[in-house]
């Protein structure tokens, strides 16, 4: 059975304009101990869809319907109070920016202590000997001294080391990454892609891997889906996926990206604008921008299947 | 650390003195000098006399030293109502303003503060939405008259609580306080609830505003991510953080309290420092209102201190790196 | 603008406060020509109904709705007469406040170097005094009138105007396009008045409400202290003031209507102050 399965999760916004559909119909499946790669624009829900995966989406958004089975327990409509018993303990969550993440008035100790008694009656030492196991394990020198550092004494890179390392503290069965790396420095995004994967192997813990950074999933990354304006548009192992792609969008991606383009030509760019999530166009979101679009596309487009890859599209590139 | 310390210790103690020359220069330039020393009706060898002692016939700059000196050595006049040195007046009358405005900042912190943070965090219920609405009277409604409703309310159709003068007192390191005893309490809760009035709202709608900005942020986010209990989250988490702004704004808020209390204390008859100035301001009680003035910049800097020091305490991120 | 006016509408509350102020601003001004005596005329009070209850009627068919005071004044009159100087004294200080404090505020700003520095400091000074005491040593020093008065509230005022003038401004100066703007042959007058100051305008706005309404509180308060304008033109301080003598013996009215009055105009003026912060507080909106 898997870890998580996820089956037509909507999670709207509700807004004075109308509902904004971020996350529109998105189905998915993770393993035990899967890397799973989440890529995407901004806009695309790909946050929200990790934000709906641990109940902590905000008002005015909300989890219009759909299921998220995990360990084969339902989350949606699942009470407050046992919801909170899982997050930090069975699912955790990394964010982007751990100087936001961070409390700055209290050192890392302290911060580290209160997620360890969230989920159990541990004595002071007890807690702060976890803690610095954790610490030493992502690579963070001399971690009982640094304890009682603030955070704003640590280096982008070691703050954020510090959150997974918070995130480790229970030995939770699925972490949730958004965007971990985008605000550091490349080299340290590499050093971080690299142990993270390697972290998950050894501790056999899955993640979800949240981030519009291509190159960044093809490197920590199993399985990648890519999102589209609340949908999942392709999906399958990051590879091939990568490579040849069965999604128009997908190839669009690939194609935009710096490293792919011949030096001195003109950078290719997907035409258009991502879609307004309240004024959806019917049928396929992609369609107005799409290179193969025709008079089909106006209506939903069916799931091609290729073994383990799986492409929204009515015509798919292969 | 400590040269943070020695900096504002530095920094204080330029600012009082700048306020001693401008309380010197403001004294010299409006009205006589000799009037604030001696009573405007002295005859003339008395005047002459004065003149000499204090050597206003010197030059301007060494009766600046000479009243710096004098400052310094607390020396700060006679009254020429009560005929007895300033320092001595004020300082007995000291301790029941000082009373009065620590019950009423107590009282603004300790109820003010938890139903701030309660009302950023369910901003929208409507216990809320009601203690928002109190906390606009709170702090529109000038101090004197709510003063008036509490003593027409309590006093005089309910005959509660008494509606002036101070209670008993016991006597604590030589100095009474009143609050020790039942009935100097009863005397103290009108006065210090009117005085508190403006600081409970206050505390509360900036608690509220810090509260509702933190909830809506990553911290809180991350802390919940974790599963940290809201109640974790509220205590640990948003009240340190708030705590850096309430703390400046309390120091500083503490000072306006002591100005207050020259209303709550005309209103109450209640025997402090702020009925003395008003008392000498429609007396013409002129070395009295100098000396009001140079001990209240005097606190002023002191509190300002105190509140920098207490900053530099909350937030970690100000002290110098080891 | 209409989307300001549609937002602001929204909230009862602060729709139901403007309409209060305007209304008070209104009867202020038509105060000479409403009221149904002339508190000021000496000979048209008559001692026989001093301290008169309300709804007391006198010899001539009028009736006092609000009662009397200890001078036979009409309380309605009183107040109405009352509404008019604290309103006038609140605006003029405000007023005065807000032109000295954003000039000083945006010369600071523009000047920049150690006049910036030295400027601000004493600013910074001034707003943790409170004003009330400001008020108070000015009173003491100057004595009693409207000059000193009103000399009295600017002073204590004109620090927020300047604090937030200079706020704005610097964050203004800031922008690219005030960048652009200097390498231009523009003259910084027209840099200031046609492109800083106009982007100044919210936040004073919210802050002139609110000035207002603490100038009115602050003049009531000095007026009930004995330090304000001369009794024979009593605001709703000094009326308050005459009427807390007789509260103890049960003729609460003299003091409790004009305090009434009081509180509804400073009430009024904050909510609607608070109403036009949140609508141009950008961290507030979702």
């Amino acid at each position: 059975m898997n870890l998580l399965q996820v089956r037509d999760l909507h999670t709207h916004f509700l807004t004075r304009a109308g509902a904004a559909r971020a996350v529109n119909g998105v189905s998915f499946s993770v393993a035990r101990g899967e890397i799973l790669g989440l890529v995407g624009e901004s806009g695309s829900g790909k946050s929200v869809t990790g934000f709906s995966l641990i109940g902590l989406v905000d008002p005015p958004g909300r989890i219009m319907g759909g299921s998220i089975l995990f360990d084969g327990q339902e989350l949606v409509g699942l009470p407050a109070s046992t919801m909170r018993a899982l997050r930090g303990r069975r699912i955790a969550m990394v964010f982007q920016d751990p100087g936001a993440t961070l409390n700055p008035v209290l050192t890392i100790g302290q911060q580290m202590v209160l997620a360890v008694r969230a989920h159990r009656a541990a004595s002071l030492a007890e807690a702060r000997a976890l803690a610095a196991e954790r610490l030493t394990r992502l690579g963070i020198p001399e971690a009982v001294a640094r304890l009682d550092a603030y955070p704003h004494e640590f280096s982008g890179g070691m703050r954020q080391r510090v959150a997974i390392a918070m995130a480790l503290l229970h030995a939770p069965d699925l972490i949730i990454a958004d965007e971990p790396t985008t605000a550091l420095d490349v080299s340290i995004q590499a050093q971080i892609l690299v142990e993270m994967r390697s972290l998950s192997r050894e501790t056999g813990t899955a993640m979800i891997w949240i981030s519009h950074d291509l190159a960044a999933i093809s490197a920590v990354a199993d399985r990648v889906m890519v999102m589209y304006a609340g949908r999942i548009v392709e999906s399958g192992p990051v590879g091939p996926t990568l490579s040849a792609p069965l999604h128009p969008y997908t190839r669009g991606l690939l194609d935009s990206l710096p490293a792919t383009a011949e030096p001195g030509a003109l950078l290719h760019q997907i035409p258009g604008n991502t879609p307004a999530l309240l004024s959806l166009p019917p049928g396929c979101a992609f369609a107005p921008r799409c290179p193969r679009a025709s008079a089909a596309c106006v209506t939903d487009p069916p799931l091609v299947r290729q073994t383990d890859r799986l492409a929204l599209c009515h015509h798919p590139l292969a | 650390m400590p040269g943070y310390i020695l900096e504002r210790l530095l920094q204080s103690m330029l600012v009082m003195l700048a306020m001693s020359a401008l309380v010197f220069a403001g004294v010299h330039a409006i009205g006589n000098p000799i009037d604030l020393l001696i009573s405007p009706d002295a005859t003339q060898d008395i005047r002459a006399a004065a003149i000499a002692h204090y050597g206003l016939d010197q030059p301007l700059w060494r009766q600046y030293l000479g009243f710096l000196n004098r400052l310094l050595q607390g020396d700060l006049g006679r009254s020429l109502v009560f005929n007895m040195p300033v320092t001595e007046l004020v300082f007995s009358r000291l301790p029941a303003t000082l009373e009065l405005a620590l019950s009423a900042v107590l009282v603004g912190a300790l109820l003010g503060i938890p139903l701030g943070i309660w009302a950023g965090y369910r901003p929208d219920s409507p216990f809320s939405r009601l203690i928002m609405a109190l906390s606009v009277l709170g702090f529109s409604v000038p101090t004197f008259w709510v003063g008036l409703i509490l003593i027409l309310t309590f006093a005089v159709n309910l005959g509660w609580l008494p509606a002036g003068n101070r209670g008993p007192t016991v006597e604590v390191f030589g100095i009474g306080w009143s609050f020790l005893t039942l009935e100097g309490l009863k005397f103290l809760l009108l006065p210090a609830l009117n005085l508190s009035l403006f600081k409970l709202a206050l505390m509360i709608r900036l608690a509220r505003a810090g509260t509702r900005e933190l909830m809506l942020g990553d911290t809180v986010k991350f802390a919940r991510a974790a599963g940290l209990s809201e109640f974790t989250i509220l205590r640990h988490h948003v009240l340190r953080l708030i705590a850096i702004p309430l703390v400046t704004v309390f120091g500083l808020e503490f000072g306006s309290t002591l100005a207050f209390a020259v209303v709550t204390e005309t209103i109450f008859s209640w025997p402090g420092v702020g009925k003395l100035i008003i008392d000498s301001i429609t007396s013409l009680d002129r070395p009295v209102m100098v000396g009001y003035l140079v001990l209240v910049a005097f606190l002023f800097v002191t509190l300002n201190l105190i509140v920098d020091l207490t900053y530099a305490l909350l937030d970690p991120r100000l002290r110098r790196a080891t | 603008m209409r989307r300001f006016w549609s937002e602001f509408a929204e909230n009862r509350v602060a729709m139901l406060a403007l309409i209060v102020v305007i209304a008070i601003i209104a009867a202020a001004l038509l105060a000479p020509w409403i009221a149904p005596q002339d508190p000021y005329d000496l000979a048209a009070l008559d001692l026989m109904y001093a301290r008169r209850p309300p709804g007391t009627v006198n010899d001539e068919g009028m009736v006092f709705r609000l009662g009397t005071d200890a001078q036979g004044r009409d309380l309605v009159s009183a107040i109405l007469h009352g509404l008019r100087i604290s309103l006038a004294m609140g605006l003029a200080a405000g007023g005065l406040a807000l032109l000295i404090g954003v000039t000083l505020g945006i010369l600071a700003a523009h000047a920049g170097g150690w006049v910036e520095s030295a400027v601000m400091r004493v600013i910074d000074l001034q707003l943790s005094f409170p004003p009330i005491l400001l008020a108070l040593v000015l009173v003491a020093l100057l004595g009693q009138g409207m000059l000193p008065l009103v000399l009295a509230l600017v002073t204590a005022q004109y620090a927020y105007f300047a604090r937030t003038a200079y706020g704005a401004a610097t964050a203004e100066r800031q922008k690219d396009y005030i960048e652009a703007a200097r390498a231009t042959p523009l003259s910084s007058a027209r840099i200031i008045f046609g492109h800083i100051l106009p982007n100044c305008l919210p936040p004073l706005l919210v802050v002139a409400t609110v000035q207002v309404a603490n100038a009115i509180a602050l003049e009531a308060t000095l007026s009930f202290l004995g330090l304000g304008l001369p009794p024979t033109e009593p605001s709703l301080g000094m009326l308050i003031a005459n009427g807390f003598p007789y509260m103890m013996s049960g003729r609460s009215w003299i003091s409790v209507y004009p305090g009434v009055a009081l509180i509804i105009l400073i009430v009024a003026i904050n909510l609607v102050g608070d109403q036009l912060r949140d609508q141009f507080n950008p961290r507030l909106r979702r």
